[in-house]
């Protein structure tokens, strides 16, 4: 229970600690920006003006969320080496992979807050309340992709320099979708080696691909509960896995 | 009793993955006794930062043994210790009480006697005035107390202070100066790096001067400055003697 206490107490000052900050700001401003520019474009159209509001609307809840968790993942341990207050936090009787779970838990409750007033703000502006429970679970799995590139992110920043542990993520988050497209192509090449290859590294990177519910048809048909649940499944499984992975990193990282 | 004893440490730093090595630390071995109050002093670079850094396991010696009461340091033991950073940066939005809930809440499991014990520690450090201000409103001098309240909020055993008064307003210093005079008097085991060698003639009782990575003197103060007024002058006469060695 200690445990968790600690874990909790990080989380919540990591959180504090970055809302209030401009980035932050800056990120529920160009959101805003988002929801405003859905509306607009979606009364450029007389047909599919709900489908337009909603798919551009939910793509740009998810890059924001990809942006706070690579942006905030990459940096928040090594803002907290930079500006020395991790060290009166080390001292602490407290494993140093406490202090990765706390960094962990701050995005978790980043994102939850975010999305939160995403979607309050989005459905109110939209008066599409009706469809609160199949945008939940479209906003859901963009929530639960975030929580996978937190946790890669902040691997990426234990390892690498912040800037390019950014680059990485980002990159990373795009990968685990293309996999599908890149099949396409190696298929066409008809190369029976790379196949192999994207065949591997299709087994062994988060399946972005499987649960992409940020659309108007997915708002309309909501997944089923047991898609869902694997994706919640899935997205905690690699988020753990790169959680551990950035533990291992940081157990003995030198603090200078 | 020995509060900590650093065996043979060695530590080397790469500035650069392809350039060599350079050795920061070549062979420190000195003990703390309970109840001692130790000054370690040495020129800029000389590792004394380096070598607090390798106690509290902020990085990680290349060879040597480190023990903390008796045995390898390990997550218990930082229940007994307490450490002050040279530079006091803390989580600015947080007040100075939030700040010490946030590191009791860290060491210990329960609550219980926090307010009190907030309060005792705030009364010491001269802080209980602005305990409720944010830590971005407070000076350099309150921040270094604030530090030190963070240290003793748990009674700790042993306390380690890198270069506290560095940086502070004379004031400041006095007022510093008056906590570590009390935590000497309550037999508190203090090692405390600092420049200030007039505060440390006040202060210590044991002194432990590292140059160039080595130790060169582990011992009383009053042996070391036997022959002279006051440390600093002790201090000049060894630095000489040690140059001409260098030399020869």
């Amino acid at each position: 229970m200690s445990q968790l206490k600690s874990i909790r107490i990080l989380s919540v000052l990591g959180a504090r600690e970055w809302i209030r900050l401009k980035f932050f700001y800056l990120i529920v401003f160009v959101s805003v920006l988002f929801i405003g520019f859905s509306h607009l474009l979606s009364s450029l159209t007389f047909s599919v003006q709900e489908r337009l509001l909603f798919d551009f609307g939910l793509g740009g809840l998810e890059l924001m969320l990809v942006l706070i968790s690579s942006l905030i993942g990459t940096h928040s341990i090594q803002r907290e080496i930079d500006r020395k207050t991790l060290l009166v936090i080390l001292v602490r009787p407290l494993p140093r992979w406490h202090i990765i779970m706390g960094s962990w838990g701050a995005l978790v409750i980043l994102n939850i807050i975010f999305t939160f007033g995403f979607t309050v703000a989005f459905l109110a502006s939209s008066g599409s309340f009706k469809l609160l429970s199949g945008f939940m679970m479209a906003a859901g799995s963009c929530l639960l992709k975030a929580f996978v590139i937190s946790s890669f992110a902040i691997a990426m920043g234990i390892m690498v320099r912040p800037i390019l542990a950014l680059g990485t993520s980002v990159c990373f988050w795009i990968f685990c979708y293309s996999l599908p497209d890149i099949r396409f192509f190696v298929e066409k090449m008809e190369d029976a080696f790379l196949l192999k290859i994207v065949d591997g590294v299709m087994q062994i990177v988060p399946k972005f691909y499987l649960f992409n519910w940020k659309s108007h048809y997915s708002v309309l048909n909501p997944p089923m509960a047991s898609e869902f649940l694997w994706a919640t499944a899935h997205s905690f499984a690699w988020a753990f896995f790169w959680l551990f992975v950035a533990s291992c990193f940081f157990r003995r990282k030198e603090i200078v | 009793m020995k509060i900590l004893e650093v065996i043979d440490l060695k530590k080397t730093f790469k500035t650069d993955f392809y350039k060599k090595a350079q050795p920061v630390l070549k062979d420190i071995s000195f003990s703390v006794d309970a109840g001692q109050f130790v000054g370690f002093i040495g020129p800029n670079g000389a590792g004394k930062t380096t070598t607090i850094k390798c106690l509290l396991e902020f990085i990680f010696p290349d060879s040597g043994e480190i023990k903390f009461f008796g045995k390898h340091y390990d997550l218990s033991h930082r229940r007994r210790i307490g450490f002050v950073p040279e530079r006091p940066f803390f989580q600015e939005f947080l007040s100075g009480k939030e700040f010490l809930k946030l590191h009791w809440n860290l060491a210990k499991d329960s609550n219980e006697g926090f307010d009190q014990r907030a309060d005792e520690i705030l009364e010491l450090v001269k802080l209980f005035h602005a305990k409720n201000k944010k830590l971005k409103d407070y000076s350099k001098g309150m921040l270094q107390r604030i530090g030190i309240a963070q240290a003793l909020l748990t009674k700790p055993e042993f306390l380690i202070l890198d270069e506290p008064m560095s940086g502070l307003d004379p004031d400041g210093r006095i007022l510093i100066k008056e906590i570590l005079k009390n935590l000497k008097q309550s037999k508190l085991t203090v090692l405390m790096s600092s420049h200030l060698l007039e505060d440390l003639d006040e202060l210590c009782d044991q002194l432990v001067i590292v140059h160039a990575g080595k130790i060169e003197y582990s011992g009383p103060l009053n042996e070391f400055k036997k022959d002279f007024r006051n440390l600093e002058e002790a201090y000049r006469q060894f630095k000489i003697d040690w140059a001409q060695g260098f030399n020869a």
